[in-house]
């Protein structure tokens, strides 16, 4: 008992590895948020008149919200006047190899071990890179540009693609959605724009690393996915964040639209700085993912692993709205010392024959605290909806919390609904197998946490299930095995 | 806001000082303040998201008055016969002399609230408000406040009662929009075992609100069963608060059948003050046209090594809703907490709607909880392979339905109450008319 004890120890008290400060000049704005700084911000980014409008309506909209305190979640409510809404690398020229891109940047990715030209050239990614708020570099861009597949930071878009910036932005997640989506619609600063024209099958998959890195800027990302009819896109996101003791605010949006026919795969590795051992700093990730299956036959599908943030509120969520289209939400949550996480999914059924599945894996540690919050709404038209979730909690420790509360809403008679959830802890037979077969305590966890998560890491694009799985280790084999 | 204050206000004008309410306020002093903080619960209230009692507000009430029941209602609804103990209440007045106590021997008390006071005063002050009840809500506070009277049972330590007790709670509106409150209190000592039903009717059509609490205690190793029926009129509505505290080894089983009303909210919240207690919550619901049952649980594992099971099953018909709340809540140090949760609907029409709520809170490891909702249709392929050999469709589907809800009847313990049980559901699943249950005579899909 007193090996898994000092195993646990062990494990609770690896710090952050990836925490580190990259030093770049930087251009920020001074803190606090009124319409003026919705004004330069939309200056700065040159955008059109309408981006402006919608940006004032929706801070309008904001400053009659009250934040949102429905989720079991225990934090300081952040200050949103001491937070700087703007923060961009002074030095932006246009590169046109990676030799011109600062050393420093490229020097955090192999930290990372994210090495751009390696990406490059070994797995044929494309990579648009997000330093803080502003587009550095973006790569593959011309494989991508011979088959009409559009792929840009959104400010990129906005300039030159307003048409389809003015006919799809906030149609999924309206400017009036919630509190933080608000918020972002009024200050968001970049983020990136896809759109799959019809009958294209995206060669590559595209990716965005995010990073925060000046401190005291609240990141408000926004990323526009278009999959047109017939197409098929798999967009990769990940996030890294530099240690620091103070509180960040991200809230950033991703709105994905999937036309008939059309496949859209959506993964996410988050891996921000969770805050230290006692709780202190760490990231505060209030995000607002929906897509909407619009056309007949559609798809999307949400992969996560959550593996930091010191406080996470996020449920990535699906419209079925065409019929017959199907949707799935795979995630695993991983919390450790103080960290906190209400996560989930929305599956609404609107549209005939769809069909959605939920698989969610919780993982908590140390004092944390790991919420899964789903809702299955099926509603009086959606004839033949099929759902099945399933829930599955694991504790390792005594002081941690592992939390379920599913919505089900079910308007319609021919709708199969099923749910299932189970906490446990790592169970001792388990262990003892393990152990009378020569392996190790500390292998032996490590090897059920994997087999745990494994159906949901299986799900990720093989470039991705590498990092995730070394994000893992990170919190949990690192200091294990 | 202000609307909400004035049905708050009116509410309260019910009960003007010169009624005579049990003069619980000598136990308890604070209630007054806990009304003047709660406020009636809205659809904002995240516990009654899905229940709005806005319509039940638009009217007007009275509160009830002691009406006397004939015999033959009070005949019609004795369906353990004539073996079991029978309280009567009317619009929460106690009816002595349609009451019949056989059991009242030694130390055993079963009786009514008020008149236990002269006798009974200690046991009373030392179990009255203590689980948490009257703070629970505004409905809870009220009727800790200005109840009438109502059930008072007292089974000392080691005393196994051979039959079951049956409170029968009727409302009689007497043409009137009635609201009537019964506040129970049941006492299971050491090593008692018993069985108890209660059960719900209304004796006229009118619009009436019945707020009910009860408060249960199972002291060390003693066994308690509770069986809730709940056939109220079409437009009688129903809020049911029962609290249960368990002690050391005890074991609680309920099991609620909900066959009508018009709006029936059904709380029951476990708590554990002691180890190695078993509790078993079993439900069935049925509603249909537009009526709406609620269910809300909450059980608290805040101590170790307790057993907690809950099943509830429900057919809904017609434009009817149907809401299950089951939350478990497992403390920091409850480890070996062993809990189970499940919810079951069979929707008949596109009309009929159900929201499933099974929740975890879990803080401890060495805990094994799971929970399961499901939420589809009758089995096409078996209503196939029955008509295929001979079978028609209607009984086909009646057969469905009656084993899909059977397996939580069978676990009732009192076999005259579950043929009973048995019998209304089947009469009901073939659409026939169903004796003084409420007047629901048909139900349409079968």
């Amino acid at each position: 008992m007193a090996k898994d004890d000092k195993i646990l120890k062990e494990l609770q008290d690896k710090e952050y590895e990836a925490g580190f400060t990259t030093d770049i000049e930087m251009d920020v704005f001074p803190k606090g948020l009124d319409e003026d700084v919705i004004r330069a911000i939309s200056k700065k980014k040159e955008e059109p008149e309408f981006m402006l409008e919608f940006r004032l309506k929706a801070f309008k909209y904001w400053k009659e919200q009250k934040e949102p305190d429905w989720a079991l979640l225990n934090y300081e409510k952040p200050n949103f006047q001491d937070i700087s809404y703007f923060a961009s690398p002074k030095n932006k020229p246009k590169y046109n190899s990676l030799d011109e891109v600062d050393p420093e940047i490229i020097e955090t990715f192999n930290k990372l071990g994210v090495p751009l030209e390696e990406q490059k050239i070994l797995s044929g990614v494309a990579v648009d890179v997000v330093m803080d708020s502003v587009s550095v570099h973006t790569t593959f861009q011309k494989t991508l540009k011979d088959l009409g597949i559009i792929f840009c930071s959104i400010s990129e878009a906005i300039r030159e693609h307003p048409d389809l910036i003015k006919k799809y932005l906030a149609t999924v997640v309206p400017a009036r959605d919630n509190f933080y989506a608000a918020l972002n619609s009024a200050v968001f600063t970049d983020g990136s724009f896809a759109y799959i024209p019809k009958g294209v099958r995206c060669p590559v998959e595209l990716s965005t690393y995010f990073r925060i890195n000046q401190a005291n800027t609240g990141q408000f990302e926004r990323t526009l996915v278009i999959a047109d009819e017939g197409s098929y896109v798999s967009y990769l996101e990940g996030c890294t964040a530099p240690q620091r003791d103070e509180n960040q605010l991200h809230a950033a949006v991703v709105e994905l639209i999937a036309m008939k026919d059309a496949e859209i795969k959506y993964s996410t590795v988050q891996n921000w700085y969770p805050g230290n051992k006692d709780g202190v700093g760490g990231i505060y990730n209030f995000v607002t993912k929906r897509g909407i299956c619009k056309g007949d036959n559609s798809k999307i599908s949400w992969t996560q692993v959550e593996t930091g943030s010191a406080v996470t509120w996020k449920y990535p969520s699906t419209i079925l709205k065409g019929n017959n289209s199907v949707s799935e939400f795979y995630s695993v949550a991983v919390t450790n010392n103080h960290q906190q996480a209400d996560t989930g999914t929305k599956m609404v059924h609107v549209g005939k024959n769809t069909k959605s599945t939920i698989i969610s894996k919780g993982i908590s540690l140390g004092k944390s605290n790991n919420t899964y919050r789903g809702l299955v709404d099926i509603k009086k038209s959606a004839t033949n909806a099929r759902n099945y979730s399933q829930c599955d909690s694991l504790l390792i420790g005594s002081e941690c919390g592992a939390h379920t509360f599913p919505y089900i809403d079910v308007d319609n008679s021919t709708a199969i609904v099923e749910h299932e959830a189970t906490t446990s802890k790592i169970a001792e037979d388990q262990i003892f197998y393990c152990n009378q077969r020569g392996l190790d305590t500390e292998s032996a966890i490590s090897l059920i946490v994997n087999g745990f998560a494994k159906e949901v890491l299986n799900k990720l694009p093989m470039e991705f299930a590498t990092e995730a799985k070394k994000l893992l280790s990170l919190t949990l084999e690192g200091s294990v095995g | 806001m202000k609307q909400e204050n004035n049905i708050k206000n009116d509410l309260l004008n019910l009960f003007s000082e010169d009624k005579e309410f049990l003069p619980f306020r000598l136990f308890n002093e604070s209630i007054k303040n806990i009304i003047k903080e709660k406020e009636i619960p809205t659809s904002k209230t995240e516990q009654w998201k899905n229940t709005s009692l806005d319509a039940i507000f638009k009217h007007k009430f009275e509160l009830g008055k002691k009406i006397n029941v004939p015999n033959q209602f009070v005949d019609t609804f004795s369906f353990y016969g004539s073996e079991a103990d029978r309280l009567v209440f009317v619009n929460g007045f106690f009816i002595e002399e349609k009451s019949q106590i056989s059991q009242n021997k030694d130390e055993i008390y079963i009786g009514s609230l008020r008149n236990a006071l002269q006798t009974h005063k200690e046991i009373i002050a030392e179990n009255y408000c203590k689980t948490g009840l009257c703070k629970h809500n505004f409905f809870t506070a009220i009727n800790s406040e200005y109840s009438q009277n109502g059930a008072f049972i007292y089974i000392p330590d080691n005393v196994v009662l051979e039959n079951p007790i049956h409170i029968v709670n009727f409302i009689h509106g007497d043409n009137k929009k009635v609201f009537s409150q019964t506040r129970n209190l049941i006492v299971a000592g050491k090593n008692s075992n018993a069985k108890i039903i209660s059960s719900y009717h209304s004796l006229s059509e009118d619009f009436t609100l019945n707020n009910v609490a009860t408060e249960i205690i199972t002291k060390e190793h003693s066994n308690l069963q509770f069986y809730i029926f709940e056939g109220e009129g079409n437009s009688a509505n129903l809020i049911n608060n029962t609290f249960v505290n368990q002690h050391e080894g005890s074991t609680f089983i309920s099991n609620t059948s909900t066959m009508c009303g018009n709006l029936v909210r059904n709380e029951i919240h476990i708590d554990y003050k002691g180890e190695h207690c078993e509790t078993d919550l079993q439900g069935i619901y049925l509603p249909d046209k537009e009526q709406h049952f609620d269910n809300f649980i909450n059980i608290k594992h805040s101590k170790p090594n307790c057993k907690s099971n809950q099943i509830y099953k429900g057919i809904i018909d017609n434009k009817a809703k149907a809401v299950f709340t089951g939350k478990v809540y497992v403390a920091r140090d409850a480890q070996k907490t062993d809990a189970v949760q499940s919810n079951k609907n069979l929707l008949l029409t596109d009309s009929a709607k159900v929201f499933s709520r099974p929740q975890l809170e879990i803080y401890a490891d060495d805990v094994s909880c799971a929970h399961g909702s499901t939420t589809g249709q009758l089995d096409q392929e078996a209503i196939f392979y029955m008509k295929t050999r001979g079978i028609s469709e209607r009984k086909a589907k009646t057969l469905l339905m009656s084993a899909f809800i059977g397996d939580v009847l069978d676990k009732i313990e009192i076999s005259a109450y579950k043929d009973y049980v048995k019998y209304l559901l089947n009469r009901r699943l073939k659409g026939q008319k169903v004796e003084g249950l409420c007047s629901l005579q048909i139900c349409p899909s079968c």
